[in-house]
């Protein structure tokens, strides 16, 4: 119970407001580096060897410049905890990781002010936010059989898009050579010869550093649609196999408990009507199944990892490829929002491992079957009365609150059944209880539970907001949904947390532990070991999620981790795992 | 304003002399919310800092 490594991804929203007289405002991307500089001062980073910019901590946790379009000056700051067991040891890294951010942003090397905002949404509908991670059987039986087949299958495609992406870095070689001449040519009668410059080469090769604009701003659109329509063929037969095999029982039974899941964990929202919802993200969720983003699709269920893992980064190292055949996978969750009450965050976590963990031992063979998830998913959370009913196939209706106590149910049974199980797990159940009570209350009285505020962030945000008056209009009201999520000590929610009416999950040992050291019994515990000994030695090393380079070129030693996500009965509760060395 | 309750105070042991003049926990957390609750409601008006003008999070293409 509560066996499996979870781990959260939480996309910040940036705030930057410059000095006055700063003449040349800092782009996202060198707010991002001012922060790394700042996080340095604070612990140990080394590099990160992916293919996007980022540095992984001495905790085993990374920090990461999020954008698909920097040279455009776009971009987020995101976090990720490392591979933790429990929700109340990812909770505990969750908080260090906001903590370490908030802290770095404020004494960040920059003119101005720099905040960072744990949200989800934006005033212009600019979606991101909190992404979940569980380890989970990806599936079982002939099924796994099928998704093993499938893979092999897709190989043409694989291929096919290796060629694409092939043709596409010779194509950007060629556009090079040909603007360095067409630059010979031109500067002989342009007078502006940086403009020019720029707009062949980019920031990047005219100033000879990273600036975060490493094409022509006119280029990254066509390179980022040409890279889609030379991998489409593997995206859509790759979507279609993740579709019917991929996590298929899972997402079944799990698809109710999510959809109706915003009533203790989501994050509150004001649209653009003015009206609220209870969740921030869930109003954008597009499809059950996707890859996020590729083809403007939300999905509740991300499978973006896969294809990444497939179109890229097998084209480098085979070993990623053959991960794939593993019955245990990366079960990532796009549906959720970023918390800012503990209590919901912990919520989040823990129920949804307590149902994964009742899926799989098959606890929940039957489960209430929605007739369309996604209308449900936005019907419940437009709806604070807590009333709305949603249709299932067999006709019934249902609302949120009684979804959540049929999953409440059978995970009491499972845990009854489970009488080992370690006490944070029926803390969890009771803590799911008392919220669905409270929520009850909210439902019968038609206002928050006193017992809910500071607890859940939805019911948190409508106090707020119920508490500007009757006067208060959009913009008053858009900018609490927001300022509720900024870490400084001037957000909302930190503002109500120093009253003291905000509960408090883990304690500030565990945070200060989770600052320092990586969780046991994990991927992480490996890696935040090597980061913590060999960095700042003779040897460069570098990191990702599945091994540690020490080292550079052909002498380089990588220390792969895969082996080390099977649990803490394969890896021994209270030993050191052995790692496995070789030369590249 | 709804009456709320801290979570997480203990109840402190006054005398009954102490009890007139020094207010409980519950009434310090009680004048602690109003005053967070002002001024949030005053900050809130102020559309001058660019939560609203800006989009804070430019994803791109997004």
């Amino acid at each position: 119970v509560l066996d499996r490594l979870v781990g959260l991804e939480t996309e910040y929203a940036i705030r930057y407001h410059p000095a006055s007289g700063t003449t040349a405002p800092l782009g996202r991307f060198q707010l991002y580096k001012s922060l790394i500089a700042a996080l340095r001062q604070r612990t140990i980073v080394v590099p990160a060897q992916h293919f996007k910019e980022g540095v992984f901590t001495a905790t085993g946790g990374a920090v990461w410049f999020e954008s698909e379009r920097p040279s455009s000056g776009a971009g987020l700051i995101e976090g990720a905890t490392p591979e933790c067991r429990g929700a109340r040891q990812v909770i505990a890294y969750q908080r260090a990781q906001d903590r370490m951010l908030a802290e770095s942003a404020g004494a960040a090397p920059v003119e101005g002010e720099f905040r960072l905002i744990k949200n989800d949404r934006d005033a212009q509908n600019n979606v991101y936010g909190a992404q979940e991670n569980y380890e989970a059987f990806v599936a079982q039986g002939i099924r796994l059989w099928f998704w093993r087949l499938g893979l092999v299958a897709l190989l043409p495609a694989i291929v096919l898009s290796w060629m694409g992406v092939c043709l596409l870095i010779a194509g950007l070689l060629t556009y090079l050579a040909v603007a360095g001449l067409v630059y010979l040519f031109l500067r002989l009668w342009v007078r502006d010869r940086r403009r020019l410059a720029l707009a062949l080469f980019g920031r990047d090769l005219v100033e000879g550093r990273e600036t975060g604009s490493p094409t022509p701003v006119w280029m990254e659109s066509l390179i980022l649609n040409a890279t889609r329509v030379l991998t489409s063929p593997l995206a859509l037969v790759l979507l279609l196999h993740c579709r019917w095999f991929a996590f298929a029982h899972l997402r079944r039974h799990l698809t109710p408990f999510l959809v109706s899941r915003a009533v203790t964990s989501g994050a509150g929202m004001v649209d653009s009507e003015g009206r609220f919802h209870l969740a921030d993200k869930a109003p954008a969720i597009n499809c059950l199944v996707g890859f996020g983003g590729y083809l403007h699709d939300r999905p509740m269920y991300t499978m973006g990892h896969f294809f990444k893992t497939l179109c890229v980064e097998s084209l480098f190292c085979w070993r990623n490829y053959r991960d794939l055949f593993s019955a245990r996978q990366r079960f990532q969750i796009g549906l959720g929002d970023s918390n800012m009450a503990e209590g919901a965050e912990y919520l989040r976590i823990g129920t949804t491992l307590l149902v994964l963990d009742a899926i799989e031992t098959g606890y929940l063979p039957q489960t209430p079957q929605l007739r369309h998830p996604i209308r449900a998913l936005r019907t419940l959370c437009a709806d604070s009365s807590l009333r709305a009913e949603v249709p299932m196939r067999s006709g019934q209706q249902v609302t949120a609150l009684e979804l959540q106590r049929f999953y409440l149910d059978a995970c009491r049974r499972y845990l009854e059944q489970h009488r080992d199980a370690t006490a944070e797990a029926f803390d969890i159940l009771q803590r799911w209880e008392d919220a669905l009570e409270g929520l009850v209350e909210t439902k019968q009285h038609g206002q928050p539970s006193p017992r809910l505020i500071g607890t859940l962030d939805w019911v948190t945000k409508r106090y707020l907001l119920e508490n500007l008056g009757e006067g208060a209009d959009w913009s008053a009201k858009k900018k609490v949904d927001i300022r509720y999520h900024e870490l400084s000590d001037h957000g909302y929610f930190q503002q109500l947390k120093r009253t003291g009416i905000v509960s408090s999950i883990v304690d500030e040992s565990e945070i200060e532990r989770a600052i320092r050291l990586p969780p046991s019994n994990s991927p992480a515990t490996v890696r935040g070991h090597y980061i913590r000994e060999f960095s700042g030695g003779d040897e460069p090393v570098s990191a990702n999620w599945r091994a540690i380079t020490l080292g550079s070129g052909f002498r380089s030693k990588v220390i792969w981790l895969s082996r080390f996500s099977q649990g803490p009965s394969a890896a021994g509760k209270n030993s050191f795992p052995e790692t496995t060395t070789h030369e590249s | 304003m709804m009456k709320l309750t801290s979570p997480s105070t203990a109840t402190v042991a006054t005398s009954s002399s102490a009890q007139k003049t020094v207010p409980s926990n519950s009434q310090i957390v009680q004048a602690r919310l109003a005053s967070a609750l002002e001024a949030i409601r005053l900050d809130s008006r102020d559309s001058s800092d660019e939560y609203l003008e800006d989009s804070v999070a430019r994803f791109g293409g997004e």
